[in-house]
């Protein structure tokens, strides 16, 4: 990778308004490149710098009263027209997010909170790759590609099989975020429906075995050699503990 | 003639919706394909509904009030020109409001802020034109700062000061203010890519001020 083309990108990485794979892309440049390193790390000590010294000026109180008493007082029709349901509407949303992710860690080990924001994010990334079209970074029904595609992103490599036979054809990998981590998510289909099954090294903290499930998703997780697996689906649970069993069979996990 | 155009441009950003769209495609998309997953849509941002505009004027705008007098105060380099501009916003803002439909009501506060305030400039004349920002402005060779003097810090207000009024409202609305690219390009009305060039030539005009300031004062000093 060129220095030029990563250099264009660095401040958008400074920033943090890169794509993972972006950002992963520039972290492996920058790992092998003291001169881009050093740029990015001016780039930060001026953000840090810039935070730091310029002060970012409050409304004074005397305004603020000024303020109020020049606005015409609100207008209660407006309010009023509203039904209970409008008003309702966006608390339903947080109290059903607040839900889910309460649900969430419960389900997933009273005593791990690293573990419980794991299976968040885990199902999180599930739903968020159905949802924004980001199933795929990579879409190739062949093992030979998906795998070596992640080499260059990762510095692990996730065992690819492909389970077709079995009726689980996979269709491709993405790279995701979990608790912070970068992880591969493999993509497999069950007929209309697809699985994510999220591999990461363990760094020391290997998954617990085991199944769960939570709100409509199951999820099957487990360690083997340094990685962690965890496989999350919508597709019934005697059905995700068949993928994962052929899943490690084939792959010898 | 300024205050059409800052009406039109009230009206033209309260209904341009960005997230509402995108919203709309996910729930199309989710719809597509499977239901269950509907109550996961609800976790991210508020999805504006038709008329899902906050039914109350403090909760959609008022609360960003620190930003707005931040912004004002960074453009107009006087505490009571910052008030005037601010507080004229606010009522702007309440007029319109029942004409606002975005869903991000800091964005839509701050364009009426920045509108106030480069009209006035413009009056005062204390500031040229718009255009003044070079487009073909090449990068001086790069500045190094060392950011652990004292003296770098010190002076970095006023450097921020005596910047071009486009290259100092792009640093304060996501150096201060924190705002993401998308949301400092809904503020001032340009292409993302637009905001990513402007911030880096600001940033380097930035640290080529304060070069300039710390050369001065080390003269000063002696």
């Amino acid at each position: 990778m060129d220095c030029e083309s990563q250099r264009s990108l660095l401040p958008a990485y400074v920033d943090g308004e890169l794509d993972l794979v972006r950002q992963v892309e520039i972290e492996a440049h920058l790992s092998s490149c003291p001169a881009c390193a050093q740029a990015a790390q001016d780039m930060r000590d001026a953000k840090s710098a810039m935070r730091e010294a310029l002060p970012r000026y409050t409304m004074p109180p005397d305004l603020l009263k000024k303020i109020r008493a020049t606005l015409p007082a609100e207008p209660a029709a407006r309010a009023a027209k509203r039904s209970v349901v409008m008003i309702v509407w966006p608390y339903l949303g947080m109290a059903a997010s607040l839900a889910a992710m309460l649900w969430v860690g419960f389900i997933a080990g009273v005593n791990h909170a690293q573990t419980r924001s794991l299976f968040a994010d885990a199902i999180a990334g599930h739903a968020r790759s159905l949802m924004v079209g980001h199933l795929l970074d990579v879409a190739s029904t062949d093992q030979h590609t998906v795998k070596p595609w992640f080499a260059g992103k990762i510095d692990f490599a996730p065992p690819v099989v492909d389970l077709a036979s079995g009726g689980f054809p996979l269709i491709g990998g993405r790279l995701d975020l979990l608790d912070h981590h970068p992880a591969a998510a493999l993509i497999y289909q069950r007929r209309k429906h697809f699985i994510n099954l999220f591999v990461w090294p363990d760094d020391a903290a290997p998954l617990a075995e085991g199944q769960s499930s939570s709100n409509g998703y199951q999820t099957v997780s487990w360690s083997h050699g340094g990685l962690n697996f965890l496989a999350v689906s919508e597709i019934p649970a005697a059905d995700l503990a068949g993928f994962v069993q052929l899943y490690r069979t084939q792959a010898g996990v | 003639m300024c205050s059409e155009l800052l009406d039109f441009t009230i009206e033209y950003f309260g209904r341009t919706a960005f997230i509402p769209k995108l919203s709309k495609k996910i729930n199309r998309a989710v719809n597509g394909i499977n239901p269950r997953i509907l109550a996961f849509n609800l976790m991210s941002d508020p999805v504006p509904m038709p008329d899902n505009a906050p039914a109350d004027f403090a909760q959609a705008v008022l609360r960003h009030r620190d930003a707005a007098y931040n912004l004002a105060r960074w453009l107009m380099h006087h505490p009571q020109d910052a008030e005037d501009c601010v507080q004229d916003a606010f009522l702007r803002a309440h007029q319109a409001f029942a004409r606002f439909r975005g869903s991000d009501g800091r964005a839509w506060l701050l364009t009426i802020v920045r509108n106030l305030c480069y009209s006035r400039l413009r009056q005062n004349k204390r500031e040229v034109a718009l255009d003044l920002l070079d487009e073909n402005f090449h990068s001086t060779p790069a500045v190094r700062i060392s950011w652990q003097q004292d003296a770098a810090r010190e002076l970095l207000p006023r450097a921020l000061e005596l910047l071009p009024v486009e290259a100092r409202e792009v640093l304060v609305l996501h150096e201060i203010e924190g705002l993401a690219y998308k949301d400092v390009a809904a503020v001032l009305e340009i292409p993302l890519g637009t905001v990513m060039s402007r911030l880096a030539r600001a940033r380097e005009k930035l640290q080529a001020q304060l070069q300039q300031l710390m050369q001065k004062d080390l003269a000063h000093g002696l």
